[in-house]
C-alpha cells in the first residue's frame, strides 16, 4: 500500500508540473487578420514608411537597375583587372544567356513582389485616404516594373 | 545563486551525517589477476541491498555486514563481476579483466551493460583521451570512434568544433549532435557573441562547451543508433554525446596535474619574399607610388605569428566510499595562439559530492561546473572583402612596404604604422589599433535525487541549471585606416544571457527473473531555454585610445542601438523505454518519447519518436571465440535545432546600423520574421542499422562492425514563395530525402600484454556516403568573397548530389591571353566533388614498457575536396598586378593580369590527409614517499605531421560561408592557422 503511495504521489507531482507549452513572445509583434474586415491590425504609417525606405532597391547597381540597364546596351560594366568579373553575372546580362537562377533575376522578382505584397498590407491596415492614395500609387510602382520585366502580373489575396 | 548557496549548504551537512549498520567487519583487497597490482574505487557490495563499500588505491576495503550476510560481489568496470563467500573476515579478491560485453556503457537516463544494449554504443574514458592542448570535450574524442567526425574549424584556440554523427542529416545549420553532460541536456547554442569589423567581415563564435575542463572528464559515450538516440526524441537525429564527469571515487587523494606547451605554425603560406617581389618583373614598376616604398624587407607572416605559450593547471581531490563521496577541482589554462593577440584563458571550478541516506534508500548528489572564460580574439573573419581580415593583409601586402613610418612616434612613444588606404590595411595596424575580447561566466549545477521505493525499482529526479553571462567588445580606433573606423572609431558591445533549466523525472525498474532480465524506465522531461541578446555600436569618439574607448564610453558621441532579442522556448517530453534479456542469449530494447516544443507549430506540437533493436549472441566460449552477438535496430528521431518560432506571423523592427561608408546611422524597418505555419515540425530522420560485435583470443582481439543508413526528411527551410504571394517567403517543411548510408568498423588488439610490456593497437575506419533526394528545389551555398567576385558561390544543394556539392565552372588553363578557358561553358556545374569526407581513419597504439609509457594517435580523412576561397581572392596575376603579394606559382603560371578569377576548379584540391595527430612518452618515477606516491612526467607533440596533397595552410578547416541562411562546408578562407604543439607535463599524486 505504502508502494502505491508512492507511486500515485509521483505520478501526481509529475501530472501538476506539466506546461501548456505556451511561451511568452516578447521580442516581436504578432499580428492579426479581421476575418470578417479583411484588416490588419498594424500601423499604416510605419508600414508606409518602410515602404518609401524599400525604394532605395532601385538605386542599387544590382538586381532591378542592372535587369533593365545591362541587358540592353544602356551600360556595360567592363572587368578591370580581377575587379567586376563578379562570376560572370554581367557577362551573363549582356550577353543574354540568363536562366532563372542568375542571382538579379531572382532577386529582382522577390523585391518587386515583395514590394508589391507590402503595399497591399499598407492598404489593409486602416490607412487614411493620403495613405491610401500614396499606397496605391507604391503598388502600381512596382506592379508596372513586373511588368516592364517579366510581361505579366499576377494578383492575389493578402493572405496572412 | 542563492539557491546554489543552499543547496551547497545542505550537501556539506549531509556530508557529515553518516549512517552504518552491521554487526560484522570484512576486510580485504581486490587486486588485478593480471598485475597483481591494487584496484582503486572497486564496489564491494551484498547483493540485493545497497550496503557496500569501495576499494581505496591500495585495493584496501572494509564493509560492515549485518548477521547472516555471508556474500559479497565485487564489481569494477571493465572487470568481470565476481559474487564471493564472505564467511572469513579477511578477503583477498583477484579481479580479471572482463569481456566488453559485461563493461558498463552510459545510456540514455542511465547506464546499462554492454551486452544488454542492442544497439552500436561507443565509450571512451579518460585514460584514451587525445592528449595535448585540449580547450573543450570534443577534441578528446577526435578520431578516436568510428562514424564519429570531429572537425575543428580552425587553428583558433578555442575555435568551433563540427562534430557529425554518422553523417550530416540537415541543410541548415544544426547538425551538431545533442550533448547531456551528467544527465543534463545542454541548449546546443553560442555562449558567446560572434564577432562584429565593418569591412573586416564578422566571425562566428568560440565553442560553447569550452567552459568544462577536460580534466574533469571522467568518459564520454557516443549514442549513435536509434537504440539509444530514440529516448531523446526531436533531439536525436544527429547522435548524443554524453559526458560524464569525474567522482571523488576516481580520485586518489590530492592529484595535480600541470603542463606547458609551445605552439608554432605547422606550414606558412609559401608567398613571395621581399627580394623575390622585387625582382619580379611587372610588379614593382606599378605599386612604387601605390604600395609606398619598395625598399623594406617585411614577412608579414612573421610580423603577425608567434611562438604561443601555454600552461594548464589543475588541482583536484576528493574520496569516496560506499556511503558517499565527493570531489573538489580547480582549473587554470592559459592557451595563446599562434597569430598574436589571440587567447583563451580559462579558470574553472568543479565540485561533485553524492550522498546515501536512509539505510542506503535515498542517494542525493549534486554537481557544479563553473567557469569564468576571458577570449581574445584576432582580426580573422569568416567574409572580410578584397581588404581582407588580418591574416588575408599579412599574406597580400607588399613585403617591401614600410611597417612603420620612419622616425615615427606617437604620444604615447609608439612607432605609428604606415597606412595607405583603406583597401591595403597593415597587419600591425590592425593589431595595434583593435582590441578584440570577449567574458563569458558559465556555471552549469546539477542536483539530484534517488529514491528506491521497492526492490529493483528507483525514482530518479535530476534537475539542472545551466547559465551564461557574457560581454563580447570590440573596439576599433580611429586611427585605423578602414571604412567607418578611420577618424570616428567604432565600438561594438555585444550581450549574451542564457538560461537553460531542466527537470527529469523517471521510474527505473531493473528485475532478475531467472532467465529474463527486465529493465524497464518511463519518465517525463520538462526544459526551458531562455535567451537574451543585445548589441550595441559606439561612433565618434573624441579619442583613439582603445582602454579609454572601452572604459570611458562618454567620448564616443554616437551611438545606436543594434538590436536586441529574447527568444525562449520550452520543451516537456514523456519517454519509456524496455530492455528485456532472455536466457542471456536474446535481448530486445524498445524506446518511445514523445516531445513537445515550442518550436513546432500549433498544429503538430507533439511528435512521438519510437524505436525497436534486437541483439543475439551467436557464440559464446567457444575455442578461440569468446563472443560473436549479431543485432539490429529501427527508429526514428528528430532534429529541433533552429530558431524559435517560425510559424507564426510576426513582425520584428530590424537591425540598426552605421554604415561602413561613413555618415548617419541607418535605422531598421518592420519586417517579417515568419509567416503562419502551424503544421511546421521536427526534421525526422530514420534510422536502420545492423551490427555485429566479436572478441576473440581470450579478449585480445575485440570489435564491432556496423552499417546503417540514416534517411531524413521534412527538410525545413525558409521558402521563397511562388510570386506573386500572399506572403513573400515561409518557413516551410520541404519534401525531399537526405540519406546517409555508412559501415563502420572498430578494432582493438591487445598485442602484447604481460607484467612489463603490453602494447595495444586500436583502429577505427568510417565510411559514410550522403545524398539528397527528392528535393525539387535547389540552393545555392558558399559565398566567396575577393575582388570581382560579388555574389559568387561554390556550392548548390541540389537533387542527387551530395549536401554542399560543388557547384562550379570546369576549369581547362588559359588561352594565349592568358584568359580562363572553361571547354565546358562559362558556366557553373556540379563537378562530382564533395566536401564532406567519406573516410575517416583513426589508429591508435599504446605502449607500456616498465615505467615508460607511449602513446601515438594517427588520423586521416579520404574522399573529399577544399575549395580555396584564399586564393580565389588574393592568389591570382590580377591582385598580383594590383601590387599585392602572392604566391611563387602565380608569377610562373600562364595568366594574365586582366584574368577574372571566375570561381572554379582552379581553386578545388583534394583534402585527404594523414595526421600524427598526437605523440605522448610519459615516465612514472619511481616515488613512494609520506606525501607523494606517483609522479609521471610526459612529453606529448600535437599535430607533428600531416601527409596531404593540399597545397595550403592546413587540410582541416571549415569556415562560415552560409548563404541566406544556408550553411556551407569545406571552403577555406583565411581561417587562422594550425599549430604544432609540443607540451611538458606533470601529473603528481599526494596522498
Amino acid at each position: 500500500m505504502k508502494k502505491i503511495t508512492y507511486i500515485i504521489s509521483i505520478l501526481f507531482i509529475v501530472a501538476t508540473s506539466c506546461t501548456n507549452l505556451e511561451v511568452a513572445y516578447n521580442d516581436s509583434e504578432f499580428v492579426a487578420l479581421d476575418e470578417t474586415t479583411g484588416n490588419i491590425d498594424a500601423d499604416a504609417g510605419a508600414l508606409l514608411e518602410e515602404s518609401y525606405k524599400a525604394l532605395s532597391a532601385i538605386t542599387d547597381q544590382a538586381n532591378i537597375y542592372s535587369l533593365s540597364a545591362h541587358t540592353s546596351d544602356l551600360m556595360i560594366p567592363p572587368t578591370r583587372g580581377v575587379d567586376w568579373g563578379d562570376n560572370g553575372v554581367w557577362r551573363t546580362l549582356h550577353s543574354h544567356n540568363w536562366d532563372a537562377s542568375h542571382a538579379y533575376v531572382v532577386g529582382s522578382w522577390n523585391q518587386l513582389n515583395e514590394r508589391v505584397y507590402n503595399a497591399n498590407r499598407i492598404l489593409a491596415a486602416n490607412p487614411n485616404p493620403l495613405q491610401t492614395a500614396e499606397a496605391k500609387f507604391l503598388k502600381a510602382f512596382y506592379m508596372y516594373q513586373v511588368m516592364d520585366l517579366w510581361g505579366q502580373q499576377g494578383l492575389k489575396p493578402l493572405i496572412l | 545563486m542563492k539557491k546554489i548557496y543552499k543547496s551547497s549548504l545542505l550537501l556539506s551537512l549531509l556530508l557529515v551525517v553518516s549512517l552504518t549498520y552491521g554487526q560484522r567487519t570484512v576486510t580485504g583487497t581486490v587486486t588485478d589477476a593480471a598485475t597483481g597490482e591494487g584496484l582503486i574505487g572497486v564496489n564491494v557490495v551484498v547483493p540485493g541491498t545497497t550496503i557496500g563499500a569501495v576499494s581505496d588505491i591500495d585495493g584496501n576495503f572494509s564493509i560492515k555486514l549485518a548477521e547472516g550476510e555471508t556474500q559479497l560481489e565485487v564489481s569494477y568496470i571493465g572487470y568481470e563481476t565476481q559474487t564471493i563467500d564472505a564467511t572469513g573476515n579477511v578477503i583477498n579478491i583477484a579481479l580479471s579483466a572482463g569481456s566488453v560485453l559485461d563493461e558498463v556503457v552510459v545510456i540514455g537516463y542511465g547506464t546499462a551493460k554492454r551486452r544488454n544494449v542492442a544497439g552500436a554504443v561507443a565509450s571512451l574514458s579518460s585514460k584514451d583521451f587525445n592528449k595535448g592542448l585540449i580547450a573543450s570535450p570534443e577534441q578528446l574524442i577526435q578520431g578516436k570512434f568510428a562514424g564519429v567526425q570531429v572537425t575543428t574549424n580552425s587553428g583558433e584556440p578555442g575555435a568551433g568544433i563540427n562534430v557529425r554523427i554518422r553523417g550530416t542529416t540537415s541543410i541548415r545549420n544544426g547538425n551538431n549532435p545533442l550533448y547531456v553532460i551528467d544527465g543534463i541536456p545542454l541548449s546546443g547554442d553560442d555562449a558567446t557573441a560572434g564577432g562584429r569589423g565593418g569591412q573586416f567581415g564578422s566571425s562566428t563564435a568560440r565553442n560553447s562547451l569550452n567552459f568544462l575542463n577536460p580534466n574533469n572528464i571522467q568518459s564520454i559515450d557516443i549514442l549513435k543508433d536509434p537504440t539509444t538516440t530514440a529516448i531523446y526524441g526531436s533531439r536525436g537525429a544527429n547522435g548524443v554525446v554524453v559526458i560524464s564527469t569525474k567522482t571523488g571515487l576516481a580520485n586518489r587523494g590530492v592529484e595535480y596535474n600541470f603542463t606547458v606547451g609551445f605552439s608554432d605554425i605547422t606550414k606558412k603560406y609559401n608567398i613571395l619574399s621581399a627580394e623575390e617581389y622585387r625582382t619580379t618583373e611587372g610588379a614593382n614598376i606599378l605599386t612604387k607610388d601605390t604600395v609606398g616604398s619598395v625598399a623594406s624587407n617585411v614577412d608579414w607572416q612573421d610580423e603577425i605569428l608567434q611562438t604561443g605559450v601555454s600552461t594548464n593547471h589543475s588541482v583536484a581531490f576528493g574520496s569516496g566510499n560506499s556511503d558517499g563521496d565527493y570531489r573538489v577541482s580547480f582549473g587554470f589554462s592559459d592557451q595563446n595562439g599562434i597569430v598574436k593577440e589571440s587567447s583563451f584563458q580559462r579558470i574553472s571550478a568543479g565540485l561533485s559530492a553524492n550522498k546515501k541516506l536512509f539505510n542506503g534508500r535515498l542517494k542525493i548528489g549534486a554537481g557544479l561546473d563553473i567557469a569564468s572564460i576571458n577570449d581574445q580574439f584576432p582580426l580573422i573573419t569568416d567574409n572580410a572583402g578584397f581588404e581582407g581580415d588580418l591574416l588575408a593583409a599579412a599574406l597580400k601586402s607588399n613585403p617591401t612596404a614600410n611597417i612603420y613610418i620612419p622616425d615615427s612616434l606617437d604620444k604615447n612613444g609608439n612607432k605609428i604604422p604606415e597606412q595607405l588606404s583603406v583597401s591595403e590595411p597593415n597587419p600591425i595596424a590592425m593589431l595595434q589599433y583593435s582590441d578584440l575580447r570577449a567574458n563569458t561566466l558559465r556555471a552549469l549545477a546539477r542536483i539530484n535525487a534517488d529514491l528506491l521505493i521497492t526492490e529493483g525499482l528507483t525514482w530518479k529526479n535530476i534537475v539542472g541549471l545551466d547559465k551564461s553571462l557574457s560581454k563580447r567588445t570590440d573596439a576599433y580606433s580611429s586611427n585605423l585606416q578602414a571604412q567607418g573606423i578611420a577618424d570616428r572609431g567604432r565600438l561594438y558591445i555585444a550581450d549574451l544571457q542564457r538560461n537553460n533549466n531542466t527537470w527529469s523525472s523517471f521510474l527505473d525498474f531493473n528485475r532478475d527473473f531467472g532467465n529474463i532480465e527486465l529493465n524497464a524506465l518511463a519518465g517525463y522531461e520538462y526544459q526551458k531555454i531562455n535567451r537574451y541578446s543585445s548589441d550595441i555600436l559606439v561612433t565618434d569618439f573624441a579619442t583613439d585610445n582603445l582602454d579609454l574607448m572601452l572604459n570611458n564610453m562618454s567620448y564616443g558621441v554616437s551611438a545606436i542601438p543594434i538590436n536586441s532579442s529574447r527568444p525562449i522556448d520550452e520543451l516537456q517530453s514523456v519517454f519509456a523505454r524496455v530492455n528485456v534479456g532472455l536466457n542471456n542469449k536474446l535481448y530486445l530494447n524498445g524506446s518511445v518519447r514523445v516531445d513537445g516544443s515550442t518550436r513546432f507549430g500549433s498544429g503538430s506540437r507533439y511528435g512521438i519518436f519510437p524505436a525497436i533493436s534486437a541483439k543475439y549472441i551467436l557464440i559464446e566460449e567457444s575455442g578461440s571465440i569468446n563472443n560473436i552477438a549479431v543485432r539490429a535496430s529501427y527508429g526514428a528521431t528528430g532534429n529541433q535545432e533552429f530558431d524559435h518560432n517560425l510559424y507564426s506571423l510576426r513582425l520584428r523592427n530590424s537591425d540598426n546600423d552605421f554604415p561602413d561608408g561613413g555618415g548617419p546611422a541607418t535605422t531598421g524597418g518592420q519586417a517579417n520574421e515568419a509567416f503562419e505555419n502551424e503544421n511546421l515540425q521536427w526534421e525526422s530522420t530514420q534510422q536502420f542499422g545492423a551490427g555485429t560485435d566479436f572478441a576473440f583470443l581470450n579478449y585480445k582481439l575485440t570489435g564491432s562492425l556496423d552499417v546503417y543508413r540514416k534517411n531524413t526528411q521534412n527538410l525545413l527551410l525558409k521558402v521563397d514563395a511562388a510570386q506573386p504571394a500572399p506572403a513573400p517567403f515561409s518557413w516551410e517543411n520541404v519534401d525531399g530525402d537526405i540519406v546517409n548510408f555508412g559501415l563502420e568498423l572498430a578494432l582493438d588488439y591487445l598485442a602484447v600484454n604481460n607484467s612489463n610490456f603490453t602494447w595495444d593497437i586500436g583502429t577505427v575506419i568510417g565510411y559514410n556516403t550522403n545524398t539528397v533526394r527528392n528535393l525539387a528545389n535547389t540552393y545555392n551555398t558558399a559565398t566567396i568573397n575577393g575582388q570581382g567576385l560579388t555574389g559568387a558561390y561554390a556550392q548548390r544543394i541540389a537533387n542527387d548530389q551530395p549536401l554542399f556539392a560543388y557547384f562550379l565552372r570546369e576549369f581547362g588553363g588559359y588561352d594565349d591571353n592568358g584568359i580562363s578557358i572553361y571547354p565546358e561553358g562559362d558556366v557553373q556545374k556540379f563537378v562530382g566533388a564533395s566536401p564532406i569526407p567519406k573516410v575517416n581513419v583513426g589508429l591508435t597504439n599504446t605502449l607500456k614498457f616498465n615505467k615508460f609509457d607511449l602513446n601515438f594517435f594517427l588520423n586521416g580523412l579520404f574522399g573529399y575536396h577544399l575549395y580555396s576561397n584564399t586564393e580565389n581572392a588574393f592568389f591570382t596575376k590580377g591582385a598580383f598586378n594590383n601590387g599585392r603579394n602572392v604566391t611563387a606559382d602565380v608569377i610562373n603560371s600562364n595568366e594574365g593580369s586582366l584574368n577574372a578569377p571566375d570561381v572554379s576548379t582552379r581553386f578545388l584540391y583534394k583534402g585527404d590527409f594523414v595526421r600524427l595527430q598526437n605523440l605522448t612518452l610519459g615516465y612514472t618515477l619511481p616515488i613512494n614517499t609520506d606525501f607523494v606516491d606517483g609522479i609521471r612526467i610526459f612529453l606529448t607533440g600535437s599535430n607533428l605531421l600531416t601527409f596531404t596533397s593540399y597545397p595550403f595552410q592546413d587540410p582541416e578547416v571549415n569556415v562560415n560561408k552560409s548563404l541566406d541562411g544556408i550553411p556551407s562546408f569545406g571552403i577555406d578562407y583565411t581561417a587562422y592557422p594550425r599549430a604544432r604543439t609540443i607540451q611538458l607535463g606533470a601529473n603528481i599524486n599526494f596522498k
